[in-house]
């Protein structure tokens, strides 16, 4: 259970990295662009993103893989 | 075309589009001329079937930035909206500016591609003919062409066959045998009605679809699992998805098809779609609930349609009509039903021709309708706009959204694309739209749960930000709060420039 949690932590970090990135570089080219403000906004946006990922991480997980194994089963069947 | 030296506008149609266009040029500064062929402003609000209404919550069918009244009930009865759009066209001054009983007979250029336009319209025995800059068509999708499908042997039919819309009062049903044909909206609407008076009611089904219920698993309002952008992510791609809806559709891919079947279990039983009705057919829909539901239109019935066909209260067909008899209609099936009436409960004719042959020709106009860039214009048409034609689950907010991106348009002038770069977005959208969703004749205006990303586009042009959330919580509000028409009263109102 630990490992599934840890697994599902990290995992969710890496994607939060990636998408916090994406979402303050979108968020930053947002009007009104380049002032002060929006770069707060922008790594607040970014910052609550990476947050939530590694909260519900493994949730994500475990959603995936529950997925993945109905997929499989549903594509074999039909 | 310079859209900042625009004076004059005429606009057809006072429903809710005409209406929301004419607030934003009247209030530039714009002459406005809205041609209305009715006695009364409201368009399908102005006379609508028995016990119509809005088929969302109150709070999704309002201008963003004028409320309905306080205490208004979910599901808004037509004579209500009918009221606030005309509380709106007075408060906002368009009223004045409304030519009623004046049907518009054609539009043309005034002397070739961006020359301006004419107006030819008649109001009783009364021609008139009037010159504007520019034209704005907001008469929706459809015309006021009921769409009447024939079947042989109607001439012997010894009972009444009629369109929904002629459908005034439940009492025209009263100990009745009716049948409906159709599943939209409408239908299951007149089949309610006709279930409350009549002997007997059916209704005729060649291919149902999922039912969105007005609260999902009888708590949760249909808009939180809908109109938020968490769910805009997992419905199928945009015509332009972001980097993050790409990798949600690849890498996640099982857990976006899984989210889906859990959705479909949800819908199956809450609805019983199981269950065998009418003929021992069920109604679960064959295409599936992620390609139905978001492609050609999204259906909300009203709760008690499913349980009344449980019931056998409303005898459902799943099959088509192959003829009239003369008291009666025989079916796809095989069965033979006897009627006094059929409701025919299948939409409404397109009819754009008042357009001159060469704009129509320009608009390039096909089976499934014309393309138009953002939904609004077409680069080879200056000049002529069309606000409304986009069918979206929350019209009235995609249609001020519209109307503001034209006002912008005319006061700001901000920067279009070129010709070209237009032609090329409309080719891809086209492109897009044919890949996957099923063909129907209004299928270029089709956007229905796809409208989060249209809004923010729509935005975006215009140099506002499509994230309209606000307070701490902002994020998590913009991932799984649905968007609603207040959410956008700042970017309708114009307030927007002083604090995006």
């Amino acid at each position: 259970m630990d490992m599934l949690v840890s697994a599902g932590t990290i995992i969710g970090m890496s994607f939060g990295l990636f998408h916090a990135v994406y979402v303050y570089r979108y968020a930053v080219a947002e009007p009104p662009a380049d002032s002060a403000r929006s770069h707060v906004r922008s790594f607040y946006y970014a910052l609550s993103t990476f947050v939530l990922w590694a909260l519900f991480g493994t949730y994500v997980l475990v959603l995936w893989l529950v997925g993945a194994v109905f997929y499989v089963v549903f594509k074999a069947f039909r | 075309m310079d859209t900042t030296q625009i004076k004059t506008a005429g606009i057809v149609g006072a429903g809710v589009a005409g209406l929301a266009t004419a607030r934003k040029l009247i209030a530039q500064g714009i002459a406005c001329t809205v041609f209305e062929r009715n006695d009364v402003l409201g368009g399908v609000w102005s006379a609508g079937y028995s016990n119509f209404g809005a088929q969302v919550q109150h709070e999704l069918y309002e201008f963003p930035d004028w409320p309905l009244p306080d205490g208004t009930r979910d599901f808004t009865p037509g004579p209500i909206i009918q009221k606030y759009l005309c509380d709106f066209a007075d408060h906002f001054g368009v009223a004045p500016h409304i030519r009623f009983n004046t049907a518009v007979d054609e539009i043309s250029e005034r002397d070739g591609p961006g020359s301006g336009w004419l107006i030819t319209s008649h109001t009783g025995d009364q021609t008139h003919r009037d010159d504007f800059d520019i034209v704005v068509i907001c008469i929706g999708l459809y015309s006021q062409q009921p769409n009447m499908p024939e079947f042989p042997g109607a001439d012997s039919f010894s009972g009444i066959i009629m369109h929904n819309s002629a459908l005034k009062s439940r009492d025209q049903l009263a100990g009745k045998r009716v049948a409906v044909l159709g599943f939209g909206k409408s239908a299951t609407d007149a089949a309610l009605e006709s279930a409350a008076v009549a002997t007997e009611t059916h209704i005729i089904v060649r291919e149902p679809r999922w039912p969105f219920p007005q609260k999902l698993a009888g708590v949760l309002p249909f808009k939180w699992g809908l109109l938020n952008r968490m769910t805009s992510a997992l419905i199928p791609l945009y015509q332009h998805p972001t980097p993050v809806e790409r990798a949600i559709h690849s890498l996640l891919k099982p857990l976006v098809w899984f989210y889906w079947r859990l959705v479909t279990t949800l819908l199956y039983f809450q609805c019983g779609l199981g269950s065998r009705f009418g003929t021992r057919v069920s109604l679960v829909p064959s295409k599936p609930v992620e390609t139905d539901a978001f492609s050609e239109s999204t259906m909300i019935p009203r709760p008690d349609f499913y349980k009344y066909a449980r019931r056998g209260v409303i005898d459902v067909q799943r099959t088509s009509i192959v003829e009239y008899t003369p008291d009666g209609i025989r079916l796809g099936n095989g069965t033979e039903i006897h009627i006094d009436t059929m409701i025919l409960a299948t939409g409404w004719k397109a009819d754009f021709g008042f357009l001159s042959q060469d704009v129509w020709r320009r608009l390039g106009a096909e089976d499934d309708g014309f393309y138009l860039y953002r939904h609004i214009m077409n680069p080879d048409v200056p000049g002529l706009f069309f606000i409304g034609r986009a069918s979206t689950i929350c019209s009235i907010l995609t249609y001020s959204l519209q109307a503001s991106w034209l006002g912008e348009l005319v006061e700001n002038g901000f920067q279009l694309p070129s010709a070209d770069a237009m032609r090329e977005n409309v080719d891809e959208m086209k492109a897009w739209k044919r890949a996957w969703i099923p063909f129907s004749p209004a299928r270029s205006a089709r956007l229905i749960a796809f409208m989060q990303h249209y809004h923010d586009e729509l935005l975006r042009d215009f140099g506002a930000s499509p994230w309209r959330k606000t307070g701490l919580f902002a994020p998590v509000k913009e991932l799984i709060f649905p968007y609603e028409p207040r959410d956008y009263a700042k970017i309708v109102s114009g307030a927007w420039r002083n604090k995006s």
